[in-house]
C-alpha cells in the first residue's frame, strides 16, 4: 500500500497544516513533565498521526501507541502502560503516549479506562498526544478542557494534486495532469484517501481506462450531492446520487445544510427549501405508513425534484449545521435591543423586565399608529440609524 | 474587505460585544498587530459575522505555500469541491501548481 509506504516521512515533507504541525512540533520539542497534552482533531488523512510519528521520529521519542479498544478498560491501559510511564529504561529512550482516536472510548462499553486516561491527563509523566476525527463528539469536548487542542484542517485540494504527481514521480508512473486533479477532487481533503484511490485508479489493467474505474469508485457525499445541478442528464445524477454513503434522513440533512450555506438568490433558497419539505413529506408518510418498499423511488424523487430548482453555481456543499447563519438575524435585533434597553433604563431608570414587558411593545405599539412622532422620538435619545431601522422592520412586522 | 490568511490585519472599532464574538470564532489578536485568522478558525461564520457587522463583502484569500502570493479561492478550478473554509491556511498559487518541482521548493519553504 502507499499510504504505509509514504508514512514514514520527514516531518517537512508532510503536506498542509503548516501551523498546526508547527504548534505541535514546538510542544513536543519543548516538553517537560507535568506539562498538559495535547489533543490533535481533525477529519482522517489530515496528517494527525503522521505528523507525531514524523517529529517523534526527529526528537527521537518511542511512541507507545494504544487505540481506542485498548483504552476502554483499566486492565488494558495497565497492561499497556503499567510502571513503564514513570521508569525509564536501559537506553534512557525518551518515551510518549500516543492516545489514538479518543472519540471511540466514551460510552457504555468504557470500563475505567476512561478515568485512567483522565488521571493520567492530570499530570503527565510523559508527553501524550490524543487524536480524535469528530470535534463535536462529547469526549472530545470533555477532554479539550484538560488539553491543549490543537485543530488539523482538510488539506487543500491543489496541494494533494501537487503531492499525488510527487508520488507518481516516485513511482516512475505516468500519470495525466487531469486524472491527478480528478483524485484530488474526489478526495474531499483527506490525503490518505487520494492515495489510496490513485493507486487503485493506476494499478487497473490496461485493458481497463483508469478515468472509467475513478467515476465507478465510491463517491463521496460532496461530489453526489454536487451531481444533482452539475450532471447533464437525470440518470447520471440519479447514478451518482444513489451511490451516496447515508441513510434516507442523511440524505435529506445534507441537502438542507446545503441550501442553507449556498449562495443563493431569496427566491432560490425558497425553492430549494420547498424541495426539501416535499421530499420531507414523502419520507415521512413512508415512516407513518411503513411502505418501505417505496423508498426505491426516494432518491428518483430527490434527483427529479432538484433538478427542476434554478440553482447552478450557487450550490455549496455543506454538512454542517449552520447555527449562525440562522441565528444571526436574532442575534442582530438582540444586539440592537440590548443597546435601546440600556439607554432607556438609564434615561427613566426602569428595570429591563419592565422595558422588555411594558415600554418595548408600547413604542412598537404607538409606532404602528404615529411612525413619524415615535422615530423622531428615537432620534432625539440619540438611538444611530441601525435601531431606527430596526424599529421601522418591526413597525412593519 | 478583503482577508489575507496568515497575516495580520486590522478592522475599524466593532465594539465590546463584537469583538468578543470574534475571539469566541477563533481569531488571534495582538494589540500592536491587529487580528489574524488562523487553522482554529471558524471562517464560515467569520464572513458570515463580519459581512453584519461591516455592511460590506468580506472575501478570505488564502497564501500560497511556495511564493506567498495571494489565491483567490473564487477562480480555483477546486472551487466546487473544495471545503475551502474548512481547509487549512496555505495553498498553491496557480503557477506554483504547474511548476514541475513545486513539492521540492514546498519542502524547503516550510
Amino acid at each position: 500500500m502507499w499510504t504505509e509506504k509514504y508514512r514514514n516521512i520527514k516531518f517537512n515533507q508532510i503536506i498542509g497544516n503548516e501551523e498546526a504541525r508547527e504548534s505541535f512540533y514546538n510542544w513536543l520539542k519543548n516538553w517537560k513533565i507535568g506539562d498538559k497534552a495535547v489533543f490533535l482533531v481533525g477529519q482522517a488523512g489530515t496528517g494527525k498521526n503522521t505528523s507525531v510519528y514524523a517529529a517523534a521520529r526527529e526528537l527521537k521519542y518511542h511512541i507507545i501507541e494504544l487505540n481506542a479498544s485498548d483504552i476502554r478498560t483499566r486492565e488494558n491501559l495497565n497492561k499497556k502502560l503499567g510502571n513503564s510511564l514513570y521508569t525509564s529504561d536501559l537506553f534512557d529512550e525518551k518515551r510518549m503516549v500516543l492516545l489514538d482516536e479518543v472519540d471511540g472510548i466514551y460510552g457504555r462499553e468504557d470500563y475505567g479506562g476512561t478515568e485512567y486516561v483522565n488521571q493520567l491527563l492530570e499530570k503527565p509523566p510523559v508527553p501524550i498526544v490524543l487524536t480524535a476525527n469528530d470535534i463535536l463528539n462529547e469526549s472530545v469536548i470533555k477532554l479539550s478542557k484538560k488539553t491543549i487542542v490543537i485543530s488539523f484542517q482538510k488539506v487543500p485540494l491543489r496541494m494533494i494534486a501537487m503531492y499525488l504527481k510527487h508520488i507518481a514521480n516516485l513511482e516512475k508512473i505516468s500519470v495525466s495532469d487531469k486524472l491527478l486533479s480528478e483524485v484530488a477532487a474526489k478526495s474531499s481533503g483527506d490525503v490518505r484517501a487520494a492515495i489510496n484511490l490513485l493507486q487503485s485508479v493506476i494499478k487497473v489493467p490496461d485493458t481497463v481506462e483508469p478515468m472509467k474505474i475513478l467515476k465507478d469508485a465510491v463517491i463521496s457525499r460532496q461530489d453526489a450531492a454536487l451531481a444533482l445541478f452539475q450532471e447533464k442528464t437525470f440518470e447520471e445524477a440519479y447514478n451518482k446520487f444513489s451511490k451516496i454513503d447515508a441513510d434516507a434522513r442523511e440524505k435529506l440533512q445534507i441537502l438542507f445544510y446545503s441550501i442553507l450555506a449556498s449562495y443563493l438568490e431569496k427566491g432560490q433558497r425558497k425553492a430549494g427549501l420547498k424541495a426539501i419539505a416535499d421530499v420531507d413529506v414523502f419520507e415521512r408518510r413512508l415512516e407513518s405508513t411503513q411502505e418501505w418498499r417505496m423508498l426505491r423511488w426516494y432518491d428518483r424523487i430527490i434527483v427529479g425534484r432538484f433538478r427542476t430548482l434554478d440553482i447552478g453555481q450557487g450550490f455549496r456543499y455543506s454538512e454542517q449545521e449552520p447555527i449562525w447563519d440562522l441565528k444571526l438575524k436574532y442575534w442582530t435585533e438582540l444586539r440592537v435591543f440590548k443597546g435601546m434597553r440600556e439607554r432607556i433604563n438609564q434615561k427613566y431608570h426602569i428595570s429591563e423586565g419592565e422595558f422588555s414587558l411594558y415600554y418595548l411593545p408600547c413604542l412598537i405599539s404607538l409606532a404602528r399608529k404615529d411612525k413619524g412622532t415615535v422615530l423622531s422620538y428615537l432620534g432625539r435619545m440619540g438611538f444611530d440609524d441601525s435601531v431606527i431601522s430596526f424599529f421601522e422592520k418591526k413597525v412593519k412586522g | 474587505m478583503e482577508i489575507l490568511e496568515g497575516e495580520w490585519f486590522r478592522l475599524p472599532y466593532v465594539g465590546t460585544d463584537d469583538f468578543k464574538t470574534l475571539m469566541s470564532l477563533g481569531l488571534k489578536y495582538d494589540k500592536s498587530k491587529g487580528m489574524l485568522i488562523y487553522d482554529g478558525t471558524n471562517k464560515k461564520l467569520l464572513v458570515t459575522f463580519l459581512t453584519e457587522v461591516l455592511k460590506e463583502d468580506v472575501i478570505i484569500y488564502k497564501k500560497c505555500a511556495i511564493c506567498l502570493k495571494e489565491v483567490d479561492c473564487r477562480t480555483c478550478e477546486y472551487n466546487n469541491k473544495c471545503d475551502y473554509y474548512n481547509s487549512s491556511t496555505l495553498c498553491l498559487c496557480k503557477d506554483c501548481l504547474k511548476s514541475e518541482e513545486n513539492y521540492a521548493s514546498y519542502i524547503m519553504s516550510s
